[in-house]
């Protein structure tokens, strides 16, 4: 610190005198609305606030209903209308000052207040500008505008949004006494303010809409160009759709309710195999008639080839932004192009469709199993034969010879966790012995996959000798079960390894 | 806090009792220093209580003075004021060895008088304190709006700014001016 001048005047100290570390750690002490506040006081605020390099706070959410809500990091403010006028500068345009009288109690109290929100638009505009230019932000990215029981021709909404670039946005329970103006607002707001893609959008107040004869017809007419709009995320909570919305629907992520029947899901089904230009990726949809906790998906893909596996999804709940972990049985089908979506049912009525993204490994298109079953070879050292009568195979062994067994497969899509060979051998009824051979995670390749059991002796001793049936399978840690082969394995009385002769037998 | 309002008496008296001398009797005796600041008034300190202060504790780690040598040679610190010295030299007696509470109540609600203290503490590099003060500063805002905060932190208007702005290059002319002129004088 230097000593002070003497010829200077001797002002009190402001904050303005301290160094710049110590503003910062005073800065720290405050909110995102408090340092916006501050940022209005003066030019030289707003440029400390532009200088601050802790800027860790992102704008997430605003609120406009009886009072502005702002959302800051799960940090969350409210503010009424009268404090939102008071909140930018009184320099900035865009707000005039009215003194109203009005009675309160009902007693006839006459008092005098002071409103600012006649002309919300200008106050909000300028509140934007001011966050652009305070937080640094180029665009608010994850804003939510969620309208609640707001008169919305009050807010001219469309025009508040306009210069704002945003990214998400929400219709909740927008109200009006006149429907068509929440027509009018909703219809410019998706025509003109909402770009394409990073939106999140609830039709919710079309629900009021479509009672209105003569505006549910010109819902009619928009709602197939509407639908096709290619939104990052298009949610409807009370909204159902029809068939034709959801086969014109552009967006990437999908949640909606329907009431569609058995024929209308599988029209759906079919219609997205044969379809090479979706841009679906993810699609929760809620019909108590069809995905309820009794009801069995599997019979809507009846008709279509599809491949029932047990895996963990990586799911997300589309409305908070939250991404997590699922075991669930799904229905894989694909596209002619070998685009491949799971089906299964989430919770409750909902059935969720994931549509895996592009991998460049895809051996078979229309297959949709991970694992293409290439041989299974029997190798072993000493007599034997092989006899194939009806498509059941009998291989006939000496006793007490060796043999293996090799595995030859591709796999494609995804990678397999736990992969393993299991073979079980029973003896009448009796069940004698299981043997896995764990082969573990292998990942999609063009190469072929040899696996090679351990080496294993057959049976000897004349007790031992006769007839087995062997189960061979290859399955993953969800016990999902690619390949099956029963076959079966006669151990007759011989001198093995005395003229040890090596012999392969591709059993499948 | 009323030892603001002490602090600023001018008659404070030449050696003021902020360290009892009495309070403690450790085996050790222990060893005191004095600070003056700008008012010249001479503040005992114990050594505990200045260990608070960084820059202090640097100074008086390797002198090794005795109580004589100690008392003939006061730490100047012209910069603060003698106020302000005293609310930190008591708050250091305060906070002698033991742990710093979360929040400090006694600390001054004066806005002129926080900023002056704020500076001091940075000065003094007395962390614990300063963490607080900021504190202190911040809350003085909370829930306040523009025009509060502008009266409350006392923060000129942009036109009272451009006035100062004006004034200062104008008294910078005036002084390169006079700068040159003497320069001329010189060569001559």
């Amino acid at each position: 610190m230097d000593p002070p001048n003497e010829n200077e005047p001797n002002n009190p100290t402001t904050i303005f005198d301290l160094p710049d570390i110590i503003i910062q750690t005073i800065f720290l002490n405050l909110t995102f609305l408090e340092r916006m506040s501050f940022s209005m006081v003066s030019r030289k605020a707003k440029q400390i606030m532009i200088d601050d390099p802790y800027k860790p706070l992102r704008l997430m959410f605003f609120r406009v209903d009886g009072s502005l809500e702002l959302r800051v990091d799960d940090t969350s403010f409210a503010m009424s209308p009268y404090e939102m006028s008071d909140f930018p500068n009184k320099s900035l345009p865009g707000r005039r000052h009215i003194k109203v009288k009005r009675l309160e109690n009902g007693e006839g109290t006459e008092r005098t207040v002071t409103k600012y929100w006649d002309n919300p638009t200008g106050s909000f505009n300028n509140f934007i500008k001011l966050a652009q230019d305070v937080r640094g932000m180029e665009t608010l990215n994850g804003i939510i505008f969620a309208l609640r029981d707001l008169p919305c021709h009050i807010w001219k909404l469309h025009d508040i949004l306009r210069p704002v670039k945003i990214s998400e946005i929400s219709f909740d329970k927008l109200t009006d006494k006149q429907d068509r103006l929440i027509y009018g607002v909703v219809r410019k707001i998706i025509e003109y303010i909402l770009p394409n893609d990073s939106f999140c959008i609830s039709f919710d107040p079309f629900k009021s809409v479509a009672r209105n004869q003569t505006l549910h017809k010109k819902l009619q007419k928009q709602r197939k160009a509407w639908m096709s709009r290619e939104f990052d995320r298009l949610i409807l909570y009370n909204f159902p759709v029809t068939l034709e919305d959801v086969l014109n629907m552009r967006s990437r992520k999908v949640y909606c309710k329907s009431y569609w029947t058995k024929s209308m899901m599988r029209t759906f089904f079919e219609k997205w195999t044969n379809d090479g230009d979706s841009r679906l990726e993810w699609m929760q949809m809620e019909n108590p008639r069809l995905f309820g906790p009794d009801k069995n998906i599997e019979l809507l893909l009846s008709g279509l080839k599809y491949v029932k596996t047990k895996r963990t999804f990586n799911t997300e709940n589309v409305h908070a932004d939250q991404h997590f972990h699922v075991t669930k049985i799904g229905y894989d089908i694909c596209q002619k192009d070998g685009t491949l979506a799971s089906i299964f049912h989430m919770d409750r009525n909902k059935m969720e469709m994931y549509v895996w993204p592009e991998t460049s490994v895809i051996l078979s298109k229309t297959n949709p199993s991970r694992l293409l079953f290439k041989s299974l070879e029997l190798h072993f050292i000493g007599e034997s034969s092989l006899d194939q009568r009806n498509y059941h195979l009998t291989v006939r062994m000496d006793e007490a010879t060796h043999f293996y067994f090799k595995c030859l497969f591709y796999v494609q899509r995804e990678r397999i966790d736990g992969l393993k060979y299991v073979h079980t051998v029973k003896r009448g009824q009796d069940s004698l012995l299981g043997i896995t051979n764990n082969i573990g995670r292998v990942f999609p390749s063009n190469e072929l996959q040899i696996y090679q059991s351990r080496h294993e002796i057959s049976p000897w001793g004349s007790y031992n000798e006769g007839q087995y049936e062997v189960s061979s399978k290859m399955m993953d840690e969800h016990d999902n079960v690619f390949v099956v082969y029963d076959w079966t394995l006669i151990v007759t009385p011989g001198t093995a390894n005395v003229r040890p002769t090596t012999k392969k037998y591709e059993i499948i | 806090m009323s030892s603001t309002e002490q602090g600023t008496s001018s008659a404070a008296p030449a050696e003021p009792t902020t360290a009892p001398e009495s309070a403690a009797a450790p085996e050790v005796p222990e060893s005191f220093y004095y600070v003056h600041g700008k008012d010249k008034v001479v503040h005992k300190v114990s050594a505990g209580a200045l260990q608070h202060s960084a820059l202090i504790h640097g100074m008086i780690s390797n002198l090794g003075y005795t109580e004589e040598q100690a008392k003939a040679n006061p730490f100047p610190f012209e910069n603060i004021d003698g106020d302000i010295l005293q609310m930190v030299v008591d708050w250091c007696n305060q906070h002698k060895g033991k742990p710093t509470p979360p929040e400090d109540t006694n600390l001054p609600k004066q806005k002129e008088k926080l900023f002056d203290l704020v500076l001091a503490v940075n000065y003094l590099e007395i962390k614990e304190l300063l963490t607080y003060c900021c504190k202190q500063v911040a809350m003085m805002v909370k829930g306040k709006s523009p025009e509060e905060i502008r009266e409350i932190w006392m923060i000129p208007t942009d036109a009272e700014d451009e006035a100062a702005e004006k004034e200062a290059k104008k008294r910078a002319g005036k002084e390169a001016a006079g700068e040159t002129a003497a320069a001329a004088g010189d060569a001559k």
